[in-house]
């Protein structure tokens, strides 16, 4: 591990951002591996804060964008030099040049909020796709919807389909995309990844499998060429 | 003088709603720099759900003072208002949704009625577009009108106050923003539908 050379020293680190009362809050120390450093700050104290010894900063779903947005190009920065990002949420004002805004799908059919597999790789490849996504039975609490990525992203698991029209309307859920030379952005355009298949006791465990992937896994590598499932009928 | 400021913690919900009613409301107002806005420019004030409550407590004194200088605000929960609030004293308790997959039991409805139909919400929004969950209710304030009641009046999810100094305060403990901003649970966005028409058309006629 220590080969690696994490920015925290001998082990990665996890930066826990806390902004808007979100769920799981304060659970999230208890969800990172516990041979991991993990730290946690209030979301308007990244302005001062050092980054060179953070690894992955995660993002609730409830975050302040406007604030991210002030203080965008300290973030280019540190994802520049090699950090990561771990997101959630619906972006409405994209607060890094590689995010997009959000776009719903139609609920219907229902099986349009059911979520599939593109390239999940080492990020989603344990899952059980017919249900990691279903909070008690329920589709849709995962998420409604994607945001394009950039280009040469890994598109990592699809949702939507079928519109009224006929047209076929589904993107790109969760993606990750490493910006050349620097670190990788790993995005979930839905309220928060850390519910689903993350607890501890769960195993294979999908927060875990992320951050793993995240932070000591190629993908994707710098040269991928990525999967598109449907070049065609994307809005 | 403006009719709605819609006050924004800047998370992707409440961008999206701001978005989504801009032809009803009049500004977005920044929470963290609240200090730079003057209040009394506006006949209505809305807090939405979800906001930052860190950043509420910090601008409380100015959120009170336009409420005690006559203004119109509108809150939501999960804020704890009760902490923050001092112009009225608003009690809050905590109250779970007996059921909250009540929508997927043949027959099944959420805890609540509207114990005062001819109040212009609740003729502008019908008990249906006010249900799905709630976080927490509040014991029932003697001047106020109730929109809506856990049943047996078990306690208040919405309620109309009017405050000394021609102020007004509209709690809830109902969350319609964070979820009709991230597109899940179509009652929020019927909610919202009838809420923001029936808020302008409000303060227009009130002056």
């Amino acid at each position: 591990m220590a080969e690696i050379g994490f920015r925290g020293g001998n082990k990665p680190h996890l930066l826990y951002v806390r902004s808007t009362r979100s769920y799981n809050i304060d659970r999230i120390g208890g969800l990172v591996p516990q041979d991991w450093r993990y730290s946690a700050i209030d979301i308007y104290e990244l302005e001062g804060r050092d980054l060179g010894d953070v690894d992955v900063i995660m993002l609730s779903g409830m975050h302040d964008q406007i604030f991210l947005k002030s203080i965008e190009p300290k973030l280019v920065d540190y994802l520049a030099s090699g950090g990561h990002f771990l997101i959630n949420g619906h972006i409405i004002v994209p607060w890094l040049p590689c995010l997009s805004p959000f776009k719903a799908v139609s609920p219907k059919p229902f099986t349009n909020w059911m979520i599939r597999p593109a390239e999940p790789g080492g990020y989603f490849g344990r899952m059980d796709f017919e249900n990691f996504h279903r909070h008690e039975g329920i589709l849709g609490q995962y998420s409604r919807g994607y945001a394009d990525a950039p280009e040469g992203a890994q598109w990592l698991c699809l949702i939507g389909g079928p519109t009224a029209d006929g047209t076929i309307h589904e993107g790109p859920v969760d993606w990750v995309w490493r910006m050349p030379g620097g670190g990788k952005v790993f995005m979930h355009n839905g309220d928060h990844i850390e519910q689903f298949c993350s607890d501890p006791r769960h195993d294979p465990n999908l927060f875990q499998d992320i951050l793993k992937a995240l932070v000591f896994s190629d993908e994707p590598a710098a040269h991928h060429k990525p999967y598109r499932p449907t070049q065609t009928g994307i809005a | 003088m403006k009719d709605i400021g819609f006050v924004t913690s800047g998370d992707g919900a409440q961008l999206q709603c701001f978005q989504d009613y801009k032809a009803w409301l009049d500004e977005e107002i920044y929470l963290r720099f609240l200090d730079r806005v003057d209040l009394t420019a506006f006949k209505a004030i809305v807090v939405p759900d979800f906001s930052n409550q860190d950043l509420l407590r910090r601008h409380a004194r100015q959120l009170n003072d336009y409420l005690a200088q006559g203004g119109f605000l509108i809150v939501f929960e999960p804020n704890r208002m009760d902490e923050w609030l001092d112009v009225v004293s608003v009690q809050w308790f905590s109250r779970e949704t007996e059921d909250w997959k009540w929508w997927m039991r043949p027959g099944g409805r959420m805890e609540a009625y509207q114990p005062e139909p001819l109040h212009p919400m609740a003729k502008a929004i019908p008990l249906a577009d006010m249900c799905w969950h709630f976080f927490g209710a509040f014991r029932f304030p003697e001047a106020a009108t109730p929109i809506l009641n856990l049943d047996n009046d078990e306690g208040c999810l919405m309620f109309d106050l009017p405050v000394d100094g021609g102020g007004r305060l509209i709690a809830s403990t109902i969350d319609p923003h964070t979820h009709h901003g991230r597109r899940f649970m179509p009652a929020t966005t019927r909610f919202l539908n009838g809420f923001y028409p029936w808020l302008k058309a409000e303060v227009q006629t009130r002056g």
